[in-house]
């Protein structure tokens, strides 16, 4: 478009106001439409004025003189600019004819992570410390198109949203501005239903994670200069513990958390859950519940890469649930990654998966550190029995600590060298767990295959030491067996080793005799704390992830507008979405993606609603 | 497996190659990690109770279920009730229990449902 054509105005009485620090005006993107009674013409060199007025007055009623050659046309009463365009398009006098469009500022805000933020705006950016490796970098423009979004609202306040989860770390830097405030019956901003409920829903071990990622994909607080950036900028999130610190809730809780949500005025719901069984009834009812009373449930459809209506068992009669549930206020919710292909581990279906939206590496606030080990800087003990090295287990290389030395078999292959008979392999390093860290987790996956009456077993010494001299603090007790051809997961509380000094050991002994066993594998080995108030980040891949930008859309429409109904924001999401691309082509029962500029510009009003504008 | 969180299922399916050439190794699957195991999709011995009566007491929940031992019973509100029995018939065992007791209305085990996250399939490298 030449640059003598762009005569829109901005629009910048559209923008929420209430941010912290500068905004960037940008002037690239057509997004607020055309004025819907106005073309722009330009007319062929040498045209003769009678024929420019001939034939802009077809159309028009007042001429404004742009350029030479060029003119703004306001159009006659009942005179559309589509009908207009196609009118003056055909007299021979003109050579070009427009739209006027209007161009406003795209609000870019100033957080300190937002370039990494690619669900909200992906320029084909490179996520570092990335956890998934497909399409990294994805594909420019592929995004939820929040920074056009914002150009209309930022601010979620009118519409509560309660995150059901492990719990909200609402002292996190970046989210206690957006905390839901219940007053002095709800002192720490919701409830924890887990083990017999109390009212502090915050995480309590350091594998809990998970709830406040997912609050910070909702409302990280925007344009205040810190880590990362929420689909709502201003919000009120309202936390309800349901999962417990290994992330599993039950139906009792979490109808409870459902019930208290509803009855405390929450009109968004995100549930980044989900679980495979028969039709859950009281579940159901309590979706049902929160549709009587207007409130919107936004889920995750899972990461088991099935279709939510067969699910893992191949169809024998289980679902994927809330996902599968048939409710009309359900927004269920898969999983995309940076190019917008589905991402592998995304459930799906043509019937109860409603949009797909960003889900891999995510970057989002946590209460706490997560470092995942390189395996550098272990010491083994002695030195020919546990080893750190690099393994192509079929999939690419792995970091790893193996027993025996030689243990990495060829790509394709299950390890064939075995132990040695007698071994008392220790293998460990020292982790600071000190300053202020209030829990910690260990997790890690093992390929394993010790004989009986050998074992394997892992300890902890807070002081630093060999944790498997003198007395044992054991995190696994020994044990033997094998889950050859699989990984098996463990997962450890690391309380009682909170020290700046905490040795993690690993052992494998033998018992003398020979043995055929192929030993250990330990892999992917991860420590999380739980650090209050201090400013942590990180990335995450899940339908977990993709749920809550769903929901934050939705609470964005929802305070743009609170006359909307449920009804109204789930038309608004889907009929606002984008096209679906990719492998998640027939993923879904709408083909759409999540975009939250189309889910408010779609606030044309249904019939006999009065629509806000700001 | 004491302690730990479950074995995994492998992702590819199993693959058994038969190999004509004794010299080969035997083609094996692919070690690929997956995610934490999916746990038993209901609380053992757990069950929620839709009572017809909603301000009915925990003597109508202890009548019904006293042959299987009550271990803890909590009111959820509205008539329903979490019990957690002793010994567990199952929940299709409970469903006929319910089926011939007109103060229940419904009967279900307390189903477990998970947080979605998924761990680095990519791998460090």
């Amino acid at each position: 478009m030449p640059s003598f054509l762009i005569t829109g105005f901005l629009l910048l009485a559209g923008l929420s106001q209430a941010v912290a620090g500068p905004l960037v005006p940008r002037f690239d993107k057509p997004v607020g439409g055309y004025a819907p009674d106005e073309v722009l013409v330009r007319f062929r060199a040498g045209t003769a004025p009678a024929q420019r007025q001939q034939a802009a007055g077809v159309v028009g009623i007042r001429f404004v003189s742009l350029a030479p050659d060029v003119q703004r046309v306001r159009l006659k009463p009942g005179e559309t600019v589509a009908s207009a365009v196609v009118r003056l398009a055909a007299d021979p006098a003109v050579a070009h004819v427009q739209p006027n469009y209007r161009y406003h500022a795209a609000l870019a805000p100033d957080d300190s992570d937002y370039g990494q933020l690619w669900g909200l705006n992906n320029t084909g950016q490179t996520i570092t410390g990335a956890v998934y490796g497909t399409a990294n970098p994805g594909v420019a423009g592929r995004d939820i198109a929040a920074e056009a979004a914002w150009d209309i609202a930022t601010d979620c306040r009118d519409a509560i949203v309660a995150v059901l989860d492990t719990g909200i770390d609402y002292t996190h830097p970046d989210l206690a501005a957006n905390m839901w405030d219940g007053g002095a019956a709800y002192p720490n901003h919701g409830w924890d239903f887990v083990l017999g409920g109390d009212n502090d829903p915050r995480p309590v071990g350091g594998g809990e994670h998970h709830g406040t990622h997912v609050a910070g994909i909702i409302a990280a607080v925007g344009n205040n200069t810190r880590g990362a950036t929420g689909v709502c900028w201003q919000a009120r999130l309202m936390a309800v513990r349901v999962l417990n610190a290994n992330g599993i809730g039950t139906t009792a809780d979490i109808i409870e958390g459902i019930r208290f949500a509803v009855d405390r005025g929450a009109k968004v719901i995100n549930m980044s859950l989900a679980g495979e069984g028969p039709y859950d009834t009281l579940y159901a009812e309590a979706i049902d519940y929160a549709r009587q009373r207007d409130v919107l449930v936004v889920t995750a459809a899972g990461n088991a890469g099935v279709d939510v209506r067969v699910g893992s068992d191949n169809d024998s009669g289980t679902w994927i649930y809330p996902c599968a549930f048939p409710h009309e206020n359900l927004i269920c919710v898969g999983a995309l990654d940076q190019a917008y292909d589905i991402a592998s581990f995304s459930n799906f279906g043509t019937v109860d998966v409603d949009l797909g939206a960003p889900g891999t590496n995510v970057r989002s606030s946590l209460p706490g550190r997560v470092q995942v080990d390189d395996f550098s800087g272990w010491s083994p003990v002695p030195a020919d029995g546990w080893t750190s090295t690099s393994c192509d287990l079929g999939n690419g290389p792995w970091s790893m600590l193996v027993n025996p030395t030689n243990w990495c078999p060829p790509p394709g292959y299950l390890p064939s060298n075995t132990y040695a008979a007698n071994a008392n392999d220790v293998i460990y390093r020292i982790f600071n767990l000190g300053n202020g860290v209030a829990a910690a987790s260990l997790a890690y996956y093992a390929v394993m295959d010790v004989a009986g009456g050998d074992s394997f077993a892992t300890a902890y010494d807070a002081n630093g030491g060999n944790p498997f001299a003198g007395t044992v603090n054991f995190l696994q007790a020994p044990f033997a067996g094998s889950s050859l051809p699989n990984s098996s997961y463990f997962e450890h509380d690391l309380g009682n080793c909170l020290t700046a000094t905490c040795a993690i050991g690993f052992r494998l002994q033998g018992n003398g005799d020979a043995t055929t066993a192929t030993g250990m594998s330990i892999y992917y080995l991860e420590l999380k704390t739980l650090e209050p108030g201090r400013d942590n980040y990180g990335n995450y891949n899940g339908t977990s992830m993709a749920s809550p930008y769903v929901a934050g859309i939705a609470a964005l429409v929802r305070a743009f507008n609170p006359d909307y109904t449920y009804a109204d924001t789930v038309e608004a999401l889907i009929a606002g979405g984008d096209a679906a691309v990719g492998t998640f082509v027939g993923r879904s029962r709408t083909d759409r993606t999540a975009n939250a500029e189309g889910a408010l510009r779609y606030l044309a009003p249904p019939e006999n609603l009065t629509v806000s504008v700001r | 497996m004491p302690n730990a969180r479950g074995t995994l299922i492998l992702l590819l399916p199993l693959l058994i190659v038969a190999c004509g050439n004794g010299n080969s190794p035997d083609v094996q699957p692919v070690l690929r990690p997956a995610s934490p195991a999916a746990t038993e999709n209901r609380v053992p011995g757990e069950y929620l109770v839709q009572l017809r009566d909603a301000s009915a007491d925990e003597g109508t929940i202890r009548r019904v279920f006293k042959e299987f031992g009550i271990l803890q019973m909590e009111p959820l509100g509205k008539g329903l009730w979490q019990v957690r029995l002793e010994r567990d018939p199952g929940p299709e065992a409970l469903e006929r229990v319910a089926a011939g007791n007109a103060a229940i209305v419904h009967i279900q085990p307390n189903y477990r449902y998970r947080q979605q996250t998924f761990p680095n399939r990519s791998g460090p490298k």
